[in-house]
């Protein structure tokens, strides 16, 4: 959801609540509200440099200079990859520096409850630790959800927009909350090709066979017209070229980039170019592009590239 | 007299409910934050039986110098006091004893005048000498474990049934058991005989030595003949391979009983000297032999599962995965999925495309049998809607090591 040029007077948890009504079509106008990324130009930032912490504090700089989290955010909840019981360093997961600062920086901005919630591929009590993201969560008396475990949360929701994924069961602090960040890790993926932000979401939803069976990338795509966060930051600091999700990886790549954006298409497509020359490779990306759900088109954005010592 | 009586129970008592707490491992307060597989070990490996029976058939030292420990110290009191072990510590004698003494108020009804102990004691002896230690499974302390990790599995009660039994026995002849079965108990009375007058002991015993001669060693070399199926089991990480695990397991069940994923089940079929032994069941796909695990390695008493470091479990292969390409969504549906390869911890998932698909939108997965550890991951994984789901786990003839940079 677009909060600086949404000014609807309908708050993001109304939203939400009203679309999983299925009446949001009804009551928004549908192209005004996912139509915006693609008539202007897309600021996206990218952000380079070694140190992972300083990346993150020049992202939030810009996330608070360019109309941060919205007005009066007292819940915000974090999409991050704790998924795989792997270190920091083996880049299955978002590095948890960068959650660190993420979450350091919003309490600063007056935010008083930072959520993580997860549905991670292993036992959370397994990957939670070895990403070293529960630990930098607790530091801060955040609270992270293993939603592998703790499923109550999963509330029923209709996808208006989508094409197969008409319908999902979504962790309720996604809805529930004033401001969502995505912030997920660019790596390959073997059934998906490549994994960033809206891939990411599948850790967000109770049934991830559903999206297997029933066309994964349409299902990717499906999603993303639905859950659009306030902010999308890439963790693209060192990147899983192969054997992802999980890895290791033969080749692991640092190109210590942060990718931020509003619209979480455009930062897939742009961090896609890490990968892959054309973001033809990537079916959820041609389908994004095809029934505009952001703006894929490279040319189109205002990429503002920023070396970060 | 009344008061050592008193010491004695006591002290009888207070062992059996250690050993309980041991074959149960635990459970601990909730606030301990590790849990100790090895505990479940204890009970089994104090008796010297088996380990002097497992290391003469297994030709080598298995116990490291922290388990020779305890069935050590029970051999040495054994020299000095005879059957002290079994009058204040065995667990399975203090059940007994309760048993026995309800006879105290009625006519004992004699069930078994012969002792039967010595033969078994020797034909296991013999038996251990060629290599299968058959009727180990009789020691006392392994039965008496096998309460906590069998009860669970059909298969695992006719091993089970062994203390039951006796117990049920003891009402009508106090003991029975001790005094005519247990070779355990023989053992250590004929290791103080034997160091007080052993050309007297050897004469005496000579009945026993030879029918266990007769016994044993056709036992142990017919008996892994016998009613051998075609069908192999999935084993414990560390078993190596069916002949050796059923020769050399106890059957106590301490892995059964420290299985976290309770996939270590009992075998109901097999040949005579398999019978009963543990086995990893993934039919069901909902449960896996996960590489942050190796509980079961901790736990044997025997060596049967060799003990393993984390690392070294990382790297057997205790079976490996096959995809049936019918079932699966994407060989079968051109479905985009590969959630077996992401499951995988191993990478033994290679990605194979079909020449048509032009921008390989439709990864399909093959098994790598150089890197598959056979843990199960990817069959709970598979999100295929035929029940029989799209991966199957067969067994391996012998357990192998995986290297890392393999395929």
């Amino acid at each position: 959801m677009n909060y600086d040029r949404s000014n609807a007077g309908v708050s993001r948890r109304d939203f939400l609540k009203i679309s999983a009504a299925g009446a949001a079509a009804l009551m928004l106008p549908g192209g005004r509200l996912f139509g915006a990324a693609l008539e202007d130009s897309t600021d996206i930032w990218v952000l380079h440099g070694q140190d992972n912490k300083a990346l993150m504090q020049k992202a939030m700089e810009i996330i608070f200079e360019n109309g941060g989290l919205g007005k009066n955010v007292k819940n915000v909840a974090l999409k991050v990859n704790a998924a795989w019981t792997r270190t920091p360093a083996q880049g299955a997961n978002t590095h948890p520096e960068l959650v660190d600062v993420f979450i350091e920086k919003t309490l600063e901005s007056g935010a008083k409850h930072i959520v993580v919630p997860e549905h991670p591929c292993r036992p959370g009590r397994e990957s939670f630790p070895r990403s070293g993201i529960i630990q930098v969560v607790k530091k801060y008396k955040q609270k992270m959800v293993d939603l592998g475990q703790d499923r109550k949360s999963f509330t029923d929701v209709t996808l208006p927009k989508a094409e197969e994924l008409k319908k999902a069961k979504v962790a309720a602090e996604f809805l529930e909350a004033d401001a969502v960040v995505n912030m997920p890790v660019a790596k390959h993926h073997s059934g998906a090709k490549l994994t960033m932000a809206m891939k990411n979401w599948m850790g967000a939803v109770a049934d991830r066979g559903f999206w297997h069976r029933n066309d994964l990338h349409q299902c990717i795509a499906d999603f993303s017209t639905y859950m659009k966060p306030t902010w999308t930051v890439i963790d693209a600091t060192r990147t899983m070229m192969d054997k992802g999700p999980q890895g290791p990886a033969r080749t692991l790549k640092t190109p210590n980039l942060l990718i931020v954006c509003r619209d979480q298409v455009a930062a897939d497509a742009y961090t896609s170019q890490l990968f892959h020359s054309s973001i033809d490779a990537v079916k959820y990306l041609r389908i994004a592009r095809d029934s505009k759900i952001g703006q894929t088109d490279i040319a189109k954005m205002n990429v503002k590239k920023i070396e970060v010592s | 007299m009344k008061l050592r009586r008193m010491v004695r129970w006591l002290v009888r008592l207070c062992f059996l409910a250690l050993a309980v707490f041991l074959i149960m491992g635990g459970p601990l307060p909730q606030t301990v934050d590790v849990s100790l597989p090895w505990l479940r070990r204890v009970v089994p490996a104090v008796s010297p039986l088996v380990a002097f029976s497992e290391t003469l058939s297994q030709r080598q030292w298995y116990l490291g110098i922290f388990w020779l420990v305890p069935p050590l110290a029970v051999l040495v009191m054994a020299v000095w006091r005879g059957t002290w072990f079994c009058r204040w510590l065995c667990p399975a004698g203090t059940s007994y004893g309760i048993a026995s003494a309800i006879t105290r108020w009625k006519k004992p009804t004699i069930l078994l005048r012969r002792r039967i102990a010595p033969v078994l004691f020797f034909a296991i002896i013999f038996a251990s000498i060629f290599g299968l230690p058959q009727f180990l499974s009789l020691d006392p302390l392994s039965s008496f474990g096998r309460l906590a990790g069998g009860v669970s599995y059909t298969a695992a009660w006719i091993p089970g049934l062994i203390l039951p039994v006796f117990l049920i026995a003891s009402l009508f002849q106090p003991m029975v058991w001790c005094s005519q079965f247990c070779p355990l108990g023989y053992g250590l009375g004929l290791v103080q005989s034997l160091v007080r007058h052993p050309r007297k002991t050897i004469s005496r015993e000579r009945r026993g030595i030879l029918f266990g001669l007769a016994v044993g060693i056709p036992v142990s070399l017919v008996l892994p003949k016998i009613f051998r199926r075609k069908t192999i089991p999935i084993l414990p990480p560390g078993a190596g391979d069916i002949t050796k695990f059923s020769a050399a397991c106890t059957r106590c069940y301490a892995c059964v009983a420290a299985c976290p994923a309770k996939i270590i089940t009992v075998r109901a079929t097999g040949g005579l000297s398999e019978l009963f032994i543990p086995e990893i069941d993934l039919k069901a796909g909902t449960q896996v032999c996960t590489e942050s695990c190796n509980a079961c390695t901790l736990v044997c008493p025997t060596g049967a599962i060799k003990q393993l470091k984390l690392k070294q479990k990382q790297h057997i292969q205790i079976a490996r995965a096959k995809v049936i390409r019918e079932n699966c969504i994407a060989w079968a549906n051109g479905a985009t999925c590969m959630v077996c390869d992401e499951y995988c911890p191993y990478s033994a998932i290679d990605i194979v495309y079909k020449p048509e698909d032009e921008f390989q939108d439709i990864p399909l997965p093959m098994v790598n049998p150089g890197r598959c550890r056979g843990c199960g991951y990817c069959r709970a994984a598979c999100v295929s809607p035929n029940p029989d789901k799209a991966i199957k786990i067969l067994p391996v003839e012998k357990q192998k090591k995986v290297r890392d940079d393999a395929g």
